[in-house]
């Protein structure tokens, strides 16, 4: 939570939205050495790619805030996408609702044996992952599926001003989502949960409820990604959304939200995947090797996690 | 001998430790008096090693030591009893006392344990504790897990030894036999540290007192004749403070029954308990730590499923399957004992901790939470139990403990239950924040009219407060004193003996 | 012991048997002796990651980038053959004592959750794999593959490896005072703290050990195919964690043995096999892990939750 003391701690105050530091530091660094980084067409295409997997951070940021993480959402969004494409023949619409419907039910499953099993999410997801992923494997047969409806990649193409429709509705769902969490009775019980899920349970909210919805609107974000990403690229393969778990936690962590639960934003969690995939961008634009580019995310997100050790946010004498 | 020299630990913000200087004598029971905060616990982590000083120097028989942690406090033969209990319940009781000396009784690295069976019973028989060697901890009682850890520190044959609350979880007779224990220790030479805030236990076994109070010592005194409690109190506070104030009269509606209990019993913690509670009342439930008070409020509560009995709320029988039922439907609140584990959220603000009973009265059709009523109702929260704070959106866990505990019981009030269960509400708090909180459960009963049951292990608070007192032991009601505090003053001497002939 | 004692504490070797014969009986040619060496063959490369993995789990850690640890070992080894097979056998282990001392460290010293952890470094090996070697090297003959050919009674000699190292990590984790301790610390890390147990040196070792068994896990593989893939890890963790927690190692730690993790991997490998010689396509198997992991764990939590539900106090 975002709270103003009467005196501004200013070190606890960078240390909250270092995010914002951090990317106007990478822009000014980039920016020096390659003058092509921060360009109208560049900043579209990493609008452009930010607005899908984006999304499925909106998810995560509020797993994450609620004491929870969910490895999977990139299976779901392969699946979401690999339903849209098998459905075609069907109309774009049912296509779409099919996906979507299936997406969330996934999320649902995830929250449902979370909260049943008691088990912690972790490992539950990392089986559910694999689960999701082998169905997706079976059906395309390991091939890259493409779709038959050409009229499909109209939804992704459209632009409104000049500026992709997926955009639009990305950045409306963080409005929405931020909204809720701060504002709403909902939200602010993921966070009260996400902080003491003991106190929270003692003073009557429900607990169970709040977890499983949150697998669930996790599952919905991550499915409307997944039909995005099909209407995109037109493709259903097994290898989608095989990064998307480790740039999306990476993100929600770089953008300053903590592990343990409790405290976040989802604007945090919007400047935390900017930020990488600027990177990415960056590094492309770079020429870095796409494998060091994987090596850079992960080592991104040990280095997060140390330096959030370390960070006075951590109080350890009380 | 162990000397502690100027010494001085600052955490970022606090200053714990100002400049302390204590001499603790071979063969004495020196004991160290202080309010949580005073820098109590502070110094006893700098002599266990836990802790690194920041300035002083610690000597032990003249030498100069330093510990760089607690595995080097260890080796050099000090024992530290921890407050809490800490066994390792999936080992049994040899492996619980070898512990810290694991390499004692490994030859390349395998451990002998016909040696390490003989050597535990010695310490079994010291503390006449009757359990086998072999034996698994995690079945037994909180009572004998304690006296395995104070087994395990005087296995290490310690020079010093260091007790912190040892007798909590202990009965009076156990807590005799640890008396008489330390009295052997005494005469062997060893050096006894003793940390406490049962005043009378204190006067009773201490050869000398150290009171800290601020992180500064206040001063050492001999333990003779003439210390009084209040002496002790003074010293500690700082003030003169009016122990066991006379509360004035419970006005008790004798004939409005809010909460009848019949027969509630939940396997291996309370069997077959039946009480009753009126409007306007203070029940307090009396017992040691482990017989099974919090078990029944939480069973009463819905946090655990209950094997058999009945409740009845208001006259109706009553269904409680969940915590939220408890609270919504039936309007009873609960405040935990443990404050930073159930009854907090340390990261979040006042707001959040307080508001969150109220949400779901405030909440528009929207579900929006409008922030000036929850801002409003924190603000009255704060005044009326005068929480110290720089305001609504000051993180809880910077608080002290006993403005902590403030904060946990504000959010019951805002939540307006008819009934609260209360547990162990000035557990770590400092002596004026406890005359505070014994204001507030007071004024719930007398000026607000509801019906309160005060779990509590200091019996003074009970006497203080309650009008009646269920006594629990092993989970069961063994005794009830009905009225105090109902127009004739009795002594807190006269009802101590009741209840301590209860648990006899 | 009595039948029902005995299927109780030796739930999963009976389930081991079960699941054999059920196979057998589905598919005849499962008694072949091909069939069952085949099945020991596999389950020695693999397994040894497994029982790595398992020391992790119960000391309450997890290591997920065992995977592309493996791959990267791989390559290193293969490319260091080529230069001196002795070569091939010193750099992975020299190398995965780091990595695991790595791993070990970033734990222990910024207390951080392993999960996450090796989620970063999992991704830092499998990069650091393709850039070492972006394509498939062969093994030159010789050496590696007198070894890997050598058999004794018909069983080839890595699967006796494996088994020795099955029964050194069960000796060493039931013996000596580093192994009780990780069982302690698994289970109650506070009190296993206060005991003044090294939680960190135990941590790191045992990290350290399972980096070492990818590691040779890894050098079986590549003397037996002949040739190392960077990506021949990819999905291991996968399978090493889905046999671990089938042979009965509790994921919240402090519970499992080598041994038992031995019969979770044949237990999978059984599974496997059988639905191969079903004419399964092999995607399903991902599928079937999956579950398998599923049902793992909502046994173990029923298990533990059992235990929970009564604070029993008053027990004695």
């Amino acid at each position: 939570m975002k709270g103003r003391l009467r005196q501004i701690n200013y070190r606890q105050a960078i240390s909250d939205n270092r995010i914002f530091v951090f990317i106007v530091a990478l822009f000014v660094i980039v920016q020096a050495i390659n003058p092509g980084f921060i360009t109208a067409n560049n900043v579209k295409i990493i609008f452009q790619n930010l607005s899908i997997e984006g999304m499925v951070a909106i998810g995560m940021a509020m797993l994450i805030i609620l004491g929870e993480i969910d490895l999977s959402v990139g299976a779901i969004m392969s699946v979401s996408c690999c339903v849209s494409i098998y459905l075609q023949p069907y109309g774009i619409l049912p296509a779409i609702l099919a996906s979507i419907g299936i997406g969330t039910l996934a999320g649902f499953l995830n929250g449902a044996l979370v909260v049943k099993s008691g088990v912690s999410s972790l490992p539950i997801t990392l089986g559910t992952m694999g689960l999701m992923n082998g169905i997706v494997y079976v059906v395309t047969e390991s091939q890259s599926v493409p779709g038959t409806n050409k009229s499909f990649l109209y939804v992704a193409d459209t632009m409104i001003g000049g500026i992709n429709l997926v955009i639009y509705l990305f950045i409306a769902l963080v409005v929405v989502f931020e909204f809720v969490l701060q504002k709403c009775y909902f939200g602010r019980s993921i966070m009260a949960v996400g902080g003491n899920r003991f106190a929270a349970e003692y003073v009557g909210l429900r607990v169970d409820r709040v977890r499983v919805l949150v697998f669930t609107l996790t599952g919905l974000l991550s499915s409307i990604a997944g039909v995005m990403t099909a209407a995109r690229y037109n493709i259903a393969s097994g290898h989608i959304g095989e990064q998307t778990a480790l740039a999306v936690i990476t993100a929600v962590l770089i953008g300053g939200i903590s592990l343990s639960g409790g405290e976040g934003s989802i604007t945090k969690a919007f400047f935390g995947y900017l930020f990488i995939i600027s990177l990415q961008n960056a590094m492309r634009l770079l020429k870095f090797p796409p494998d060091l580019s994987t090596i850079i995310t992960g080592a991104l997100l040990i280095v997060i996690l140390a330096i959030d050790a370390v960070t006075i946010r951590r109080n350890q004498f009380k | 001998m162990l000397e502690l020299k100027n010494i001085s630990k600052e955490f970022p913000g606090v200053k714990a430790l100002q400049d302390v200087s204590v001499t603790f004598h071979n063969g004495e029971v020196h004991t160290l008096l202080g309010e949580n905060g005073a820098g109590k616990s502070t110094l006893i982590k700098v002599i266990s090693g836990d802790y690194q000083p920041d300035g002083g120097e610690i000597r032990v028989d003249g030498g100069l030591v330093r510990f760089r942690n607690s595995r080097e406090a260890i080796d050099h033969n000090i024992g530290y009893v921890h407050q809490e209990v800490q066994v390792i319940p999936e080992s049994t009781v040899a492996e619980n006392i070898i512990l810290d000396q694991l390499k004692n009784f490994a030859s390349r690295g395998f451990i002998n344990w016909d040696k390490a069976n003989a050597f535990t019973q010695q310490y079994l028989d010291m503390v006449e504790l009757e359990v086998k060697p072999t034996d698994v901890v995690r079945k037994m009682t909180v009572a004998q897990k304690k006296l395995i850890q104070i087994a395990r520190a005087l296995a290490l044959d310690a020079s010093i030894i260091m007790l912190d609350e040892p007798t909590a979880s202990l009965t009076e007779s156990e807590a005799e036999n640890l008396f008489k224990i330390i009295g052997r220790l005494k005469e062997s030479g060893t050096v006894v540290i003793f940390v406490s805030h049962k005043l009378e236990e204190v006067l009773k076994i201490s050869d000398r007192i150290s009171v800290l109070r601020d992180g500064e010592l206040v001063g050492t005194i001999e333990n003779n004749n003439n210390v009084k409690k209040s002496d002790l109190v003074t010293m500690m506070v700082g003030r003169e403070i009016v122990l066991d104030k006379f509360m004035g009269f419970l006005d008790v509606k004798k004939d409005e029954v809010v909460m009848e209990v019949q027969g509630y019993t939940l396997e291996n913690n309370f069997e077959d308990i039946s009480f009753r509670l009126h409007r306007g009342e203070i029940l307090g439930f009396y017992g040691l730590v482990g017989s099974g008070r919090t078990e029944l409020a939480k069973t009463i509560l819905g946090v655990f499923r209950k094997d058999a009995g009945s409740i009845y709320i208001e006259g109706k029988e009553a269904h409680i399957p969940h915590m939220r039922t408890a609270l919504e439907k039936y309007k009873i609140g609960y405040v935990s004992e443990n404050r930073k584990e159930e009854g907090l959220i340390l990261i979040a603000d006042l707001q959040d901790n307080i508001g969150v009973t109220v949400w779901h009265r405030i909440a528009s059709k929207l579900r929006l939470i409008p922030q000036k009523p929850e801002q409003d109702i924190c603000r009255e929260m704060v005044d009326k139990l005068a929480i110290k704070t720089t305001g609504i959106r000051q993180t809880v866990n910077h608080l002290s403990g006993g403005n902590q505990q403030k904060v946990s019981m504000a959010k019951w009030l805002a939540a307006q239950c008819d009934i609260l269960i209360v547990d162990e509400p000035t557990v770590g708090v400092d002596v004026g924040a406890k005359e505070y909180i014994h204001q507030i459960v007071w004024d719930m009963a007398k000026k607000e009219n509801k019906a309160v049951i005060l779990i509590s292990s200091d019996m003074p608070e009970l006497i203080k407060l309650a009008r009646r007192i269920c006594v629990f032991r092993e989970g069961r009601i063994v005794g009830e004193i009905d009225g105090l505090n109902d127009g004739v003053e009795k002594t807190y001497a006269e009802v101590s003996a009741v209840i301590g002939q209860y648990l006899a | 012991m009595r039948p029902l004692q005995f299927i109780r504490s030796q739930t999963q070797l009976v389930i081991l048997v079960v699941v054999f014969l059920i196979c057998a009986a589905v598919v005849p040619e499962f008694l072949n002796e091909r069939t069952v060496l085949n099945i020991l063959k596999t389950v020695a490369t693999s397994g040894i990651v497994a029982i790595g993995l398992s020391v992790v789990v119960i000391g309450g850690n997890l290591d997920l980038s065992v995977g592309s640890v493996f791959s990267l070992m791989c390559v290193v080894s293969v490319k260091m053959q080529n230069t001196s097979p002795w070569l091939g056998l010193i750099v992975p282990i020299v190398l995965a004592v780091g990595v695991g001392a790595l791993n070990g460290f970033l734990v222990t010293r910024f207390r951080l959750n392993s999960i996450i952890v090796t989620l970063g470094t999992m991704s830092v090996w499998a990069g650091a794999a393709l850039l070492y070697s972006p394509t498939i090297m062969t093994v030159p003959g010789t050496f590696y593959e007198k070894i890997s050919n050598s058999a004794f009674l018909g069983i080839p000699t890595y699967v006796y490896v494996f088994f020795a190292a099955a029964i050194v990590l069960q000796v060493v984790l039931f013996k000596t005072k580093f192994g009780r301790s990780l069982f302690f610390q698994g289970v109650n890390p506070e009190a296993a703290e206060i005991a003044g147990i090294n939680k960190n040196r135990s941590t790191i070792l045992s990290m350290v050990i399972c980096s070492i068994c990818v590691a040779i896990g890894a050098i079986l593989q590549t003397s037996r195919v002949g040739s190392g893939y960077p990506i021949s890890g990819v999905g291991l963790e996968f399978s090493a964690l889905t046999a671990v927690l089938l042979g009965g190692v509790s994921i919240a730690g402090g519970k499992g043995s080598a041994l038992r993790t031995v019969i979770g991997v044949l237990m999978l490998q059984v599974i496997l096999t059988g639905m191969i010689l079903m004419d399964i396509k092999h995607d399903w198997q991902s599928i079937v892990k999956g579950a398998l992991i599923l049902v793992a764990l909502t046994l173990d939590a029923w298990q533990q939750r059992a235990a929970a539900r009564n604070p029993g106090g008053l027990a004695a």
